[in-house]
């Protein structure tokens, strides 16, 4: 299990980047989801052990993260948000690098790793091509595989699917589902529809803070029946957006799409929406767009 | 558009780091070849220090060794588009190619040659020393420093640019630019060495290299040396058809790059490439394994191989640099010669080979160990990979450790690269009395270990230092102040670094017996500075100076406390004992410039760096 307790930090030019997060994280995907700018690769690089935290304490099952890190990177796998890779080098070469690093070093099982995550992430046939000649997709893929050495039981994935194609993308996405039934794994992600198709809990982080918490399923029904919608035209939405509690505008046919939240009906043309998750999380965030608004 | 696109291009590389750390090494390297006596650069004619032709002679040394710059503010002008990704946005603009290749070339040349402005500033303040013999100056000449500058240097780095533009464009690759700033450097220096001893090509070497330094000294050939401290040769007759000659050369150049380039295909050099892999989208090829993955297990063999995989890694990325190639070259080609223009010219001829390649050759061995330490110690950084490796479970001391083992290893492979050049060039010039015991004992063990000395202080600098540069700059310092040390008296054998005492005999530079000892002392100091250097380490992502030095006294409790511990005994004890014998005192180190050096025209002595 993973354990953070009140864990905040700030940078040393100001900026508060987690500003008291607790939270307690059981095996399966678990999704942070947030907009960009709301600390999530500053909690996912503390909890990897990259960012001592000012504040507060992260425990994964006995070790304490900030005290003993490197018991920590030997059960860890992590995927940067942003990465780049060693000049002059393949794919196989710097994944064989990685994988002793990771303390496999046998010739035998070091080969049976590069392979079968190669293989796995559908780099075998470029795996002799340098890492700089990749494409943004083929590095990515790459990052995935690396994560992925040496059995890892806590899994830190910080926006995995960014450049990924649509087929690529479901081909990861399975493959977490698969390694996610036994170990903890970590996900954030700006894309709410990672989050709904594979974790089993989530979090909605926005400037620093947990807003929400919960199992996707539950926080989708507990907004059922307040999310309504309408369609007008794009002069009205001041004045909607002056009168009701607005999640959400989005673009249909060169028309514009209002949701809003509300606990009884409306009335005005509203009519009830099935809002998803993404009405859940657009819900959370709206307080905060709101302020940022009127500011 | 031409002089904006000039004028854009000007700031940016002015912007660069390039810019400012060749300025800074270039007004270091002046400023010593004329405040100290233990950079010699040029034919050591014995004229006045700031005498007109000291100051052309040595501006037109320092453009040889400016050569290897010169690509890299060429190049940028080449890869920047691809780099940046903004290739396709300007050149869908209305620019056209002339005013685009051509502004940009202008405008990175421009860089370059002001860059090169640090060589009159760095010789005329170093001629200011106050510990400069008086006698051995004149009256500064302005007359002197926009002759050597403008008339010579600056047309030399154009001239050499436009090359290196027309390698970039032709061959699209950093490597092949750099490879053919190998094939211009070697004939020059081979040249340069023919110079004295076949007159009859004199004239042809003073038209067939780009600086005009053949023709410089053929003008000046018959000039007393009371001419050579007051005149300047005027811009006629072989100096005026060397500059003719190149500038027609460079103009046929710019014209080749200008017919090849093209706005449609990317210009990639080497590693800005991106050449697109198609895959095959059907689904994985099986491999042979399967099954679970297998786990880390970490005992004493993993270490191990964790260790030998990080030095490899090291040592493959640095062999497999261009830089490193054309440095490697360059003092190959460089110490051979050397040993070429010594050998039968009297006297023991190992002593005078081993004498002329440590010359030849130190400069190269102290620019590696600088230059590289700064590029392993911010490798990860510098490529992204940080946060990849760190989150791995490799263990902290497999960081700064097994990069200065890398280090020294590449340090002693050229070494002994430049001891066979040496040998090699002894037989091939029919010396039968090839001693390769001396070589070993006397140049290859003493200058790796000093040189690999550098190298730890220069990983440790690195790791405390800001950002790469800031590190290097204060490297090139540490240097010049040693042999400022050197120069003055001031040097103390058991205070400036790396230092061990020896004395210079018949112009060879002699250690005492007692060196060793002094370099076990030295060691003991490395080994503290590696200590250092691992515990102030950047592992993660908290890069303040402040919390890395507390997390590393914490982690002082410990084997690597025990470690520092016995080095600071060692460096007590041994240090403690030099200083009662007494070996340290010793007078400054002179370097007899006279009978330590080569034949009187020879261009390209570097002197010793005393120590290194």
């Amino acid at each position: 299990m993973l354990e953070l307790r009140n864990v905040s930090h700030v940078y040393p030019d100001g900026t508060r980047a987690i500003d008291g997060v607790s939270l307690s994280v059981q095996r399966g995907i678990y999704g942070l989801l947030g907009p960009n700018g709301a600390g999530k690769s500053t909690l996912m690089r503390a909890i990897a052990g990259l960012q001592v935290p000012t504040r507060g304490e992260i425990h994964f099952d006995e070790i304490d993260i900030l005290a003993e890190p490197q018991r920590l990177r030997r059960r860890l796998g992590y995927l940067p948000q942003d990465f780049g890779v060693y000049p002059r080098i393949s794919a196989y070469e710097m994944l064989e690098h990685i994988t002793i690093l990771k303390g496999i070093v046998s010739a035998k099982d070091r080969r049976a790793t590069v392979e079968r995550l190669l293989d796995q992430v559908n780099l075998w046939p470029a795996r002799d091509q340098l890492l700089t000649s990749f494409s943004g997709g083929m590095r990515q893929r790459f990052g995935i595989a690396q994560a992925l050495v040496g059995n890892p039981d806590l899994i830190i994935v910080d926006e995995p699917t960014a450049g990924l194609d649509p087929e690529q993308r479901n081909r990861f996405l399975n493959l977490l589902a698969e390694i996610g039934e036994n170990v903890i794994v970590l996900l954030s992600t700006h894309i709410v529809e990672d989050v709904s198709h594979l974790c089993s809990r989530m979090a909605v982080l926005s400037e620093g803070r947990i807003r929400l918490e919960g199992a996707p399923g539950e926080l989708i029904r507990e907004t059922k029946g307040r999310i309504w919608m309408k369609v007008i035209d794009r002069s009205e939405l001041d004045e909607a957006r002056a009168r009701y509690d607005l999640i959400s505008t989005r673009l249909l046919a060169g028309r514009t799409i209002v949701q809003i939240l509300s606990d009884d009906h409306p009335g005005n043309g509203f009519i009830p929406a099935d809002g998803g998750l993404e009405a859940v999380y657009f819900s959370t965030l709206a307080p905060q767009t709101r302020q940022i608004e009127t500011e | 558009m031409l002089l904006q696109i000039l004028a854009f291009e000007f700031k940016l590389q002015r912007r660069a780091p390039l810019f400012w750390v060749a300025a800074g090494l270039f007004f270091l390297f002046a400023f010593g070849a004329t405040a100290s006596d233990a950079i010699t650069l040029g034919t050591g004619s014995p004229v006045l220090l700031n005498s007109p032709f000291r100051i052309v002679e040595q501006h037109l040394v320092i453009s040889i060794f400016y050569m290897i710059v010169t690509p890299a503010f060429i190049a940028s002008v080449v890869v920047r588009d691809d780099e940046t990704g903004f290739r396709p946005i300007i050149w869908s603009t209305r620019v056209s190619k002339f005013d685009y290749l051509m502004g940009r070339f202008a405008g990175a040349s421009l860089a370059a040659i002001v860059a090169f402005g640090s060589v009159p500033l760095g010789m005329w303040l170093g001629s200011l020393m106050p510990w400069l013999d008086p006698q051995a100056l004149g009256p500064a000449r302005a007359d002197a420093y926009f002759f050597a500058y403008v008339i010579l240097a600056a047309p030399g780095i154009l001239f050499t640019a436009s090359i290196y533009l027309t390698l970039a464009i032709m061959t699209r690759s950093l490597m092949a630019t750099y490879l053919g700033v190998i094939g211009l450097m070697i004939p020059i220096l081979v040249a340069a060495s023919l110079y004295s001893k076949m007159p009859e090509f004199r004239s042809m070497i003073g038209i067939a290299e780009p600086f005009g330094f053949g023709a410089f000294l053929e003008m000046t050939t018959d000039w007393a040396i009371a001419r050579r401290n007051q005149d300047l040769p005027n811009l006629t007759g072989p100096l005026l058809g060397n500059r003719l000659f190149w500038a027609s050369l460079s103009i046929f150049c710019l014209a080749a790059a200008y017919r090849r380039f093209s706005f449609a295909s990317p210009i990639g050099a080497g590693h800005a490439r991106r050449k697109r892999i198609s895959l095959p989208s059907a689904g994985p090829i099986g491999s042979p394994y399967s099954g679970p993955l297998p786990s880390g297990c970490f005992d004493a063999a993993t270490a191990w191989g964790q260790f030998r995989a990080r030095a490899a890694l090291e040592i493959w990325q640095m062999v497999k640099n261009p830089a490193f190639l054309v440095l490697i070259a360059l003092g190959l080609a460089n110490a051979s010669l050397s040993v070429w223009n010594v050998v039968n010219e009297g006297g023991p001829a190992t002593d005078a080979s081993i004498a002329a390649v440590r010359r030849a050759f130190t400069l190269v061995s102290l620019i590696i160990a600088i230059y590289f330490s700064g590029e392993l110690v911010w490798r990860e950084r510098d490529s992204r990979v940080h946060e990849m490796i760190d989150a791995t479970p490799l263990p902290d001391w497999a960081y700064a450790a097994p990069k200065t083992v890398a280090m020294g290893v590449v340090l002693a492979a050229i070494l002994a690269a430049s001891a066979l050049a040496g040998l090699l060039a002894q037989l091939l010039k029919g010396d039968e009395g090839i001693e390769p015991s001396a070589y070993l004992w006397l140049y290859l063990l003493p200058g790796a270990f000093d040189v690999t000395l550098i190298a730890i202080l220069a990983v440790f600098v690195q790791s405390v230092s800001p950002n790469k540069y800031v590190g290097w700059a204060v490297m090139i310092l540490c240097i010049l102040t040693r042999i400022v040390a050197a120069d003055t008296g001031f040097g103390h054998d058991l205070i400036v670094y790396g230092q061990v005492p020896s004395e210079t005999h018949n112009g060879f530079r002699i250690e005492q017996d007692g060196a060793w000892w002094f370099r076990l002392y030295w060691a003991s100091i490395a080994a503290l500075l590696m200590v250092a250097s691992h515990l102030l380490w950047r592992r993660g992502n908290d890069l303040q100076l402040g919390f890395r030095f507390k997390r590393g006294s914490a982690r002082l409790r410990g084997p690597v406390g025990l470690v520092a511990a016995a080095a600071a005994t060692m460096a007590l004890v041994v240090g403690l004992s030099l200083s009662t014998t007494g070996m340290q005192d010793r007078e400054p180190e002179s370097i007899a410039r006279s009978s330590d050096r080569m034949d009187d025209e020879s261009l390209y002595a570097v002197g010793d760096v005393p120590g290194a």
